[in-house]
């Protein structure tokens, strides 16, 4: 959090840092920059990891985490914290060494499908997820484009939805249990407290000739969370247009080595029935050699790189609100070679997705051919914040105290090697309802009416608004609109916290630009949703798009528009929207 | 799991000092914004530039009202913060109507909205046979939380703050509330 601060904030804040930084690490020390913090800013925020989450990290229910934190202007650390521990939960090791996700419950688990699958397709539930019959990744094409990703060694990347036992029991609760059942659900149901889900990335990772199967040594996997995943048989097709497509071949799948390059670790606290959005990547970051990786300007991400500093400032940079998408940043990303980034690519060439029907694809081998064609993704905003590429000091703090604590009591765990990008929440969660976007755009009550909602749930009160208001000089809207562009989710205009321009390099790859689906919310929202898992109303809207679930809370997840997606869209199901040019599918 | 029904049993000193007042924002509007590190624990610093050991797991600060921020009180026990924000909605959205005695709404009369024991006695009858007011451990089994939730009950013009209906957000505290800090917790698994 950035907020400035008033005269008299400042004195307070100064008063306290005197006596709170006898107790407290000096942030100081892990900033590897030369350039020394603000003296106003000596009240960094100071986010604290647990040592009790490390090695056998508690559920969130059962280590007194589950509560409403405080809003602005108070410290954002809770909601960090609680992205942390939802993915030390997920990814903690059980005793075969698998990371907790394998055995979670995933999409095929919670819904009955109309053609049943194979008696023996699924794996008891509480086992590992996957077997001889049945895929247990998938879902190659990213939501947002439906475009599919491709990595230096020309394999797609294969992704994962996986939900722990309390999303499970929501369901079961609501009688959520089939596709006809979501889309009959009650608008109004909301997510309770601990339902957490999680989205995964992974890599596929080849044998070494003569070698026919991956070492469980092989240096490759040294840092990495790992696994033997099956995974989707890949082929060519023709859609319905008769241009090719990648079709996923999901009863007949593979069993390879993957790797996690990224996760989004989401969980529902008291009173954010919206989710905490967090989302974590890959460091090389070496606990046993001194290193530390707090942020991403640290320079040990190794999925993809971070857009680079400006050439004559030597200043990292936002995309800049005449050339919102790098169009003509021409500066090389790296000159490295990265997983998902090719080395030399420049800014504007990068993030783009190859064209499905061109692809060249090998089945027999399963991977693209075609160097031309493999992705090169670099991180467009650097802190994911769309007014600063500083990170926020409790991200960074709370990345270096949970370092500390891996580093003290098992630095060999591989969860050490995962570090938190940024999370997203609702600042404002008094605004959370059904059909509502959650943009800080046209569409938000606040920007509509910022002179409006005296009893917001949150700190943030009129005051602080009809401060920036008062100032006059043009409308009210327009100013909210600065604010925002000033202070981002920072700004009292917000409603939304946190990292507002955060997308996982690996997952979000191809929509990070601020025309697209910039941030979470921009499709994780209470609005219809599409087949390609964006809205079907609003100012980003698909209003060409397949309709999948009309406006409900629980959009939020799309763990609900995927079983649509997979059961009710075949064409006999798919019907003209009169009037319109979109469609709605509905579930016999 | 720890019961909170003192929270509520000990009503009458608490509607005093909460009764009808605003949740959260109107209570720190115009003071100026403090932004209190969290306790990181106890930190050895060696000193020589690298990286500092945690050696304890810190106090993580649960504010108590979260409208208050760090100019509250704190607490170590989620629940406990839950169960006073129940109260606080339980005051600010339904006492107006369901606690004032024989002048209380409802058919049948419903007069107890603060007092927890005769919340959870299933002998107490409510609109809904079968359904008492609040079930600990299930939120969709209870009353109080169904009309809430569905949103059926009436705004009125008595005190300002009971003509809107509480935002989702706080429905969700509520939920948490009657779900997993009344003693029984919600089945899992």
């Amino acid at each position: 959090m950035h907020r400035r601060l008033s005269p008299s904030g400042r004195l307070t804040i100064a008063a306290l840092s005197f006596v709170g930084l006898a107790s407290c690490t000096d942030p100081s020390t892990i900033d590897t920059t030369p350039h020394p913090p603000d003296p106003i800013d000596h009240n960094l925020e100071d986010c604290a990891a647990s040592a009790e989450w490390i090695p056998d990290t508690p559920e969130m229910k059962d280590s007194n985490a589950l509560f409403l934190p405080a809003p602005h202007p108070s410290t954002e650390c809770p909601f960090y914290r609680s992205a942390w521990q939802t993915f030390l939960v997920g990814t903690k090791p059980d005793a075969q060494g698998e990371p907790a996700i394998k055995s979670f419950a995933v999409i095929d688990d919670l819904f009955k499908k109309y053609t049943p699958l194979a008696p023996d397709a699924l794996a008891p539930p509480g086992t590992p997820r996957g077997t001889s019959k049945r895929a247990w990744l998938g879902d190659i094409k990213q939501a947002g484009g439906r475009q599919i990703l491709i990595d230096q060694n020309g394999h797609t990347l294969y992704y994962g939805i996986h939900v722990n036992q309390t999303f499970v029991d929501f369901v079961k609760l609501h009688g959520l249990d089939s596709a006809k059942a979501v889309q009959d659900a009650n608008p109004n149901l909301f997510f309770t407290a601990g339902v957490a889900e999680y989205k995964t990335a992974w890599q596929e990772i080849d044998p070494i000739p003569p070698a026919t199967d991956v070492a469980p040594n092989d240096e490759r996997l040294a840092t990495f969370i790992s696994t033997k995943a099956w995974v989707p048989t890949l082929s060519q097709g023709k859609d319905a247009f008769g241009n090719n497509t990648i079709l996923e071949d999901r009863d007949h799948p593979r069993l390879i080595t993957v790797r996690l390059l990224a996760i989004h670790s989401v969980i529902a606290l008291p009173g954010h029935p919206e989710f905490i959005w967090g989302s974590m990547e890959h460091t090389n970051a070496d606990l046993t050699k001194g290193e530390t990786d707090g942020r991403a300007a640290d320079g040990h991400r190794d999925i993809a790189p971070v857009v680079p500093e400006d050439p004559v400032t030597g200043e990292l940079v936002n995309p800049t609100k005449d050339d919102a998408n790098n169009a003509r940043n021409t500066t090389i990303v790296s000159d490295l070679n990265f997983p998902l980034y090719h080395a030399g690519t420049p800014a504007n060439v990068g993030n783009k997705p190859p064209v499905e029907k061109d692809l060249v694809f090998d089945p027999a081998t399963q991977r693209f051919t075609d160097p031309t064609q493999y992705s090169s993704i670099y991180r467009m905003f650097p802190a994911s914040k769309s007014n600063t590429v500083d990170p926020d000091d409790a991200v960074t703090t709370l990345n270096h105290n949970v370092e500390a604590i891996f580093k003290d009591k098992a630095p060999m765990d591989k969860r050490s090697h995962y570090r938190l990008v940024g999370a997203q929440w609702m600042d404002k969660p008094f605004f959370f309802d059904t059909n509502r976007a959650l943009l800080n755009d046209e569409s938000s009550p606040l920007l509509q009416n910022p002179d409006k909602y005296p009893q917001l749930n949150q700190a943030d009160g009129p005051e602080s608004r009809n401060a920036v208001l008062s100032a006059g000089g043009d409308t009210p809207f327009n100013l909210g609109i600065a604010d925002i562009a000033a202070n981002g989710s920072d700004s009292a205009f917000s409603m939304l916290a946190g990292e507002d321009r955060m997308s996982s390099t690996a997952m979000e790859s191809f929509t990070q630009d601020p025309a697209s689906f910039f941030n979470c919310f921009s499709c994780h929202n209470t609005l219809a949703v599409t087949a390609k898992g964006v809205p079907f109303d609003g100012p980003i809207g698909d209003p060409e798009g397949t309709r999948l679930l009309e406006p409900k809370r629980i959009n939020v997840s799309h763990v609900f528009s995927e079983i649509i997606l997979e059961e009710c869209t075949a064409p006999e199901n798919i019907k003209l929207i009169p009037g319109t040019q979109g469609h709605i599918a509905t579930c016999p | 799991m720890k019961q909170y029904a003192h929270l509520v049993l000990l009503g009458v000193p608490l509607v005093a000092s909460c009764m009808l007042q605003p949740l959260n924002s109107e209570a720190t509007a115009g003071s100026p914004p403090v932004i209190a590190p969290i306790d990181p624990g106890n930190v050895e610093d060696p000193g020589d530039g690298t990286t500092p050991i945690l050696t304890q797991t810190p106090v993580i600060q649960i504010f108590t009202d979260p409208g208050v921020g760090p100019e509250g009180d704190t607490t170590t026990d989620a629940c406990k913060q839950t169960s006073l924000q129940a109260s606080m909605f339980l005051n600010r959205y339904c006492a107006a109507c369901h606690a004032v005695g024989d002048m209380s709404s409802g058919v049948p009369k419903f007069k107890d909205v603060l007092d927890l024991s005769a919340l959870t006695d299933p002998t107490n009858q409510t609109d809904m046979p079968g359904v008492p007011f609040i079930m600990p451990g299930y939120p969709e089994k209870s009353r109080v939380f169904q009309r809430v939730s569905e949103g059926t009950m009436p705004k009125i013009n008595i005190v300002p703050e009971v003509t809107t209906h509480p935002s989702v957000s706080e429905i969700s505290v509520l939920e948490e509330w009657i779900a997993n800090c009344l003693g029984v917790s919600r089945p899992h698994g």
